[in-house]
């Protein structure tokens, strides 16, 4: 079993995803994310950016007073990785 | 002749259809709440923060402790020296600042108006680093009697933002430093009214006609009989065929490094 497919690294990697949103700068749970979102399609990391929008968002008034910045970024992302992923050679057994 | 990977053509198995088809109901059920009770789940997350934020604050607390007590001997001795210096320039600073408090006293004490409302002082949970938003998260909130749209200080004159939304224990602070956000503002010594927009991590915009006198280094308040310190002016841009000059400026606190507010009127 490799790393990637292993429990604890798919448990641990979300709970430290998770964890990450309330401690550390946010590049960093986006950089998080998206490994996750990379290596183990793990969707739920969108309910990841909508509790960060959630806990620290406001209208921001310069792009149209969405409040929803980390959602929309997180689902960019996810689209992205979703696409490409039957496409991609990091995906071939 | 080009070799490229053909897309996999494989049917997607049963168990991710009902994986994919939990998390759009779950999905569903969360935009439902957020849409019909817009507090409720931000509530139950800043319960969770709480302990969260206390916890590392006190962990990175202790970190720095732990760093300072490595440095070495000689570091400490020319940090001594450089703070002895700071300090001899502060002191003759302070003179000066003396006679300008006297004086605004003076006037002060001569108008009637007085600030009635106390200020409520918060320690800062989380700062804008933490998020894509120029927001504060603070350790105040419903039961220290906070309500929405009360004004952020930073120091006792220094106004940084306002309460966005108040839970608990907790309070979600804007700053007005805010991407896009619009402060009516005063600058320079003749005062000119000018309307601050916010550029992110405490540094803001404003447009002003050439002539206006502005230099750098020119305080920005807030208007009002008490007027509140907002800025110094940094820049100041202005082109040969445009008739306004751009003046950029940031509020005396980095919002990166403040550790209480105080919430009052």
């Amino acid at each position: 079993m490799s790393l990637l497919e292993s429990k604890t690294f798919r448990i641990g990697g979300r709970v430290l995803f998770y964890l990450s949103i309330f401690i550390l700068p946010w590049w960093l749970s986006l950089f998080l994310g998206v490994l996750l979102l990379v290596f183990i399609q793990a969707y739920d990391v969108l309910l990841g950016g909508i509790a960060a929008d959630l806990l620290y968002g406001v209208p921001v008034a310069a792009l149209g007073g969405i409040s929803f910045l980390s959602t929309i970024l997180l689902c960019a992302i996810a689209i992205v990785v979703f696409v490409l992923r039957r496409r991609l050679f990091l995906y071939h057994q | 002749m080009m070799n490229s990977l053909r897309p996999s053509r494989r049917p997607t198995p049963p168990l991710v259809r009902l994986r994919l088809l939990g998390f759009g109901v779950l999905s569903l059920f969360i935009a439902a709440t957020v849409f019909l009770f817009p507090s409720a789940f931000p509530s139950v997350l800043q319960r969770i923060g709480g302990p969260i934020w206390e916890g590392s604050n006190i962990a990175g607390g202790a970190f720095q402790t732990l760093g300072e007590s490595f440095r070495s001997k000689y570091d400490l001795i020319q940090e001594n020296r450089a703070l002895q210096q700071k300090l001899a320039d502060i002191e003759l600073q302070l003179q000066g600042l003396k006679i300008i408090q006297e004086e605004n006293f003076e006037l002060a004490s001569r108008k009637d108006h007085e600030e009635s409302s106390p200020k409520i002082v918060a320690a800062v949970l989380t700062r804008p680093n933490v998020s894509l938003y120029d927001t504060l998260i603070v350790d105040a909130g419903e039961r220290d009697g906070i309500e929405t749209g009360a004004r952020a200080y930073a120091g006792s004159d220094v106004l940084i933002g306002e309460v966005a939304a108040v839970y608990r224990t907790t309070a979600l602070i804007k700053l007005f430093s805010t991407p896009g956000e619009r402060t009516i503002v005063q600058v320079g010594t003749g005062k000119i009214q000018a309307e601050a927009i916010g550029k992110g991590a405490g540094n803001f915009e404003a447009r002003l006609p050439h002539g206006a006198n502005i230099v750098e280094g020119d305080d920005v308040v807030i208007p009002g009989i008490h007027p509140k310190i907002f800025g110094t002016v940094l820049s100041i841009i202005a082109g040969p065929a445009d008739p306004f000059e751009t003046i950029l400026f940031r509020g005396p606190i980095n919002p990166f490094e403040i550790r209480h507010v105080f919430i009052g009127e």
